[in-house]
């Protein structure tokens, strides 16, 4: 176990801050001297400079539609996660009760996790119809692999052989062994998981978006608009509101994983 | 006493060999007496591991015959095997709970148990805010708590500095005669050997080669530890066991 953790100087989540700014300066650096220097007068349209950029984020009738976008990306995301962690740690939980359900189990895992998404979008579409169903089965296909495989881990290598014994010695049931052995075991690795699942959801459904375009627009799908119509600047808003969202999420899991994983473990 | 009665421990003739080949044990006879305490003193990988995992029920011999009469059979691990989720009292509950104790009377045990061994005041801290000997106090505690007739232990102090080793050892030592169980005591000290056990089994490759009878009645002084007829046993202790391996 770790002594108490580095607080000599700023707080975790203010360095993260400071180092995060930073970053956004040295990309807006750079991006100004593209636009105004490197590019011509007649060529800038193809990287306007961050003021115009951020000039749409006071257009409500570009930012309406696309923050309206973003939200039901969200959703997709949120509700794709939601169907792969429970579908995911049900496998987990079936692989880790036998090397025999585990041989059959876990080459559909690698399937799902290898196989390019874009070969399946035609079944997808075909099954699920090209709206919002088929948006959240990408998003659930694309985050499901790292819940199946943590939780797995998890469930099976955390417990010490040990503390195997000691249930053993109990005369521990299956179930038992599950619930207060292996699941609370397996909590820090789920909840890695949980994180890894949570951004790879967002962009599932944001790649579900782009295929999958029937029903109210989101966020990827206006990604393909702006694109279709060189519109640069909503574009670049949307790139960044995206990227933004994404860091967004993760921060909340990991947030969470240091929240509920800290309490238990104190790590 | 009748080898029948509850806390017999028995192995006569008992070989071990393993799937991969490895023969651990062969031929050994050994016998726990209802209460008494037997140490058993080995090289590492001699197979006293292995004798206790056969006691306990973990793994069956290959040869001979193995008998436990005991009700209850706890054990105690080298390493104190806490689940970290758990506060030192939900540890120490944790068995009872997998039996089903009710949970007003599995916890009054549970608190009995923890003041026994010194720890009544960390019972809601978590393992890892325990030192090295207290997580090894609460996996004592955890053992004793079933109220077993039989208790085995794997080397449990073996990575303990040496003054909290001393410590367990007068506390261990005080509950055995206080508490009615035998035991089963494995560890490579001498010292420890001899100053906890009234018989020190010497272990060489894979048998027992010698055995020592220890005078004193329970209760130890732990100052025994110091006097001149302790290190006469312990010598003799000492020589077999060069002379075993
Ligand atoms: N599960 C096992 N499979 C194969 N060999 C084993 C197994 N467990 C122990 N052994 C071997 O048996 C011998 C005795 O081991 P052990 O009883 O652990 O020794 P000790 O506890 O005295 O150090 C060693 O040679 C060890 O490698
Ligand atoms: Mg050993």
């Amino acid at each position: 176990m770790t002594g108490p953790t580095a607080s000599r100087s700023l707080p975790g989540w203010l360095t993260q801050a400071t180092s995060v700014v930073a970053a956004l300066l040295g990309i807006g650096l750079v991006w100004t001297f593209v636009s105004l220097v490197v590019l011509t007068p007649e060529r800038r349209f193809l990287l306007p400079p961050p003021t115009q950029v951020l000039g749409t984020l006071g257009n409500p009738t570009i930012m309406t539609p696309m923050l309206a976008a973003l939200g039901r990306t969200t959703l997709v995301a949120l509700v794709g996660l939601a169907i792969a962690v429970v579908v995911g740690l049900v496998w987990a939980v079936l692989m880790a009760q036998s090397r025999w359900v585990e041989r059959i189990l876990y080459p559909y895992a690698v399937i799902l996790q290898t196989i390019p998404i874009l070969a399946l979008t035609p079944l997808i579409g075909i099954w699920f119809g090209y709206g919002i169903p088929a948006r959240v089965v990408v998003a659930v296909i694309i985050a499901i692999f790292p819940l199946i495989s943590n939780t797995f881990f998890g469930l099976t290598a955390a417990p010490s052989p040990a503390s195997h014994d000691l249930f053993t010695l109990a005369r521990a049931s299956r179930w038992q062994r599950l619930v207060k052995l292996q699941a609370p075991a397996a909590v820090p690795s789920i909840f890695t998981g949980l994180r890894t699942a949570a951004g790879l959801s967002v962009i599932g459904a944001i790649v579900g978006d782009f295929f999958f375009q029937q029903g109210e627009v989101g966020i990827g799908g206006l990604l393909r608009v702006y694109t279709l119509r060189l519109n640069m600047e909503a574009l670049l808003t949307a790139v960044g509101l995206t990227a933004l969202f994404g860091v967004l999420v993760f921060s909340v899991f990991a947030a969470l994983d240091r929240f509920v994983v800290g309490r238990w473990y104190g790590r | 006493m009748t080898p029948e009665s509850p806390g017999t421990l028995r192995l006569t003739g008992v070989s071990k060999t393993f799937e991969d080949g490895t023969t651990a044990l062969t031929g050994i006879d050994l016998t726990v007496a209802p209460g008494e305490l037997v140490t058993l003193v080995g090289p590492s990988g001699c197979g006293k591991t292995t004798i206790l995992r056969l006691a306990a029920g973990l793994i069956a011999p290959s040869e001979g015959e193995l008998t436990v009469t005991a009700d209850t059979t706890s054990f105690v691990f080298q390493d104190p095997t806490l689940l970290e989720w758990r506060t030192a009292l939900r540890n120490v509950e944790l068995v009872g709970e997998l039996r089903h104790v009710p949970r007003a009377e599995r916890r009054t045990r549970a608190l009995e148990v923890l003041d026994a061994v010194g720890l009544a005041d960390a019972a809601a801290k978590h393992p890892r805010q325990l030192s090295g000997g207290m997580r090894m106090r609460v996996s004592i505690a955890r053992a004793l708590v079933a109220q077993p007739d039989l208790a085995l232990f794997d080397e449990p102090f073996g990575a303990l500095d040496e003054i909290t080793r001393l410590s367990l050892q007068t506390l261990l030592q005080d509950l055995f005669a206080r508490a009615e169980f035998g035991a089963l005591f494995i560890t490579h000290s001498v010292n420890e050997a001899v100053y906890l056990s009234d018989r020190v089994l010497v272990m060489g490759q894979g048998r027992i080669a010698a055995e020592v009878a220890v005078p004193w009645p329970h209760p130890r002084p732990p100052e025994l530890r110091y006097s001149a007829e302790f290190a006469a046993v312990a010598g003799r202790v000492s020589a077999l066991l060069e002379e075993a391996s």
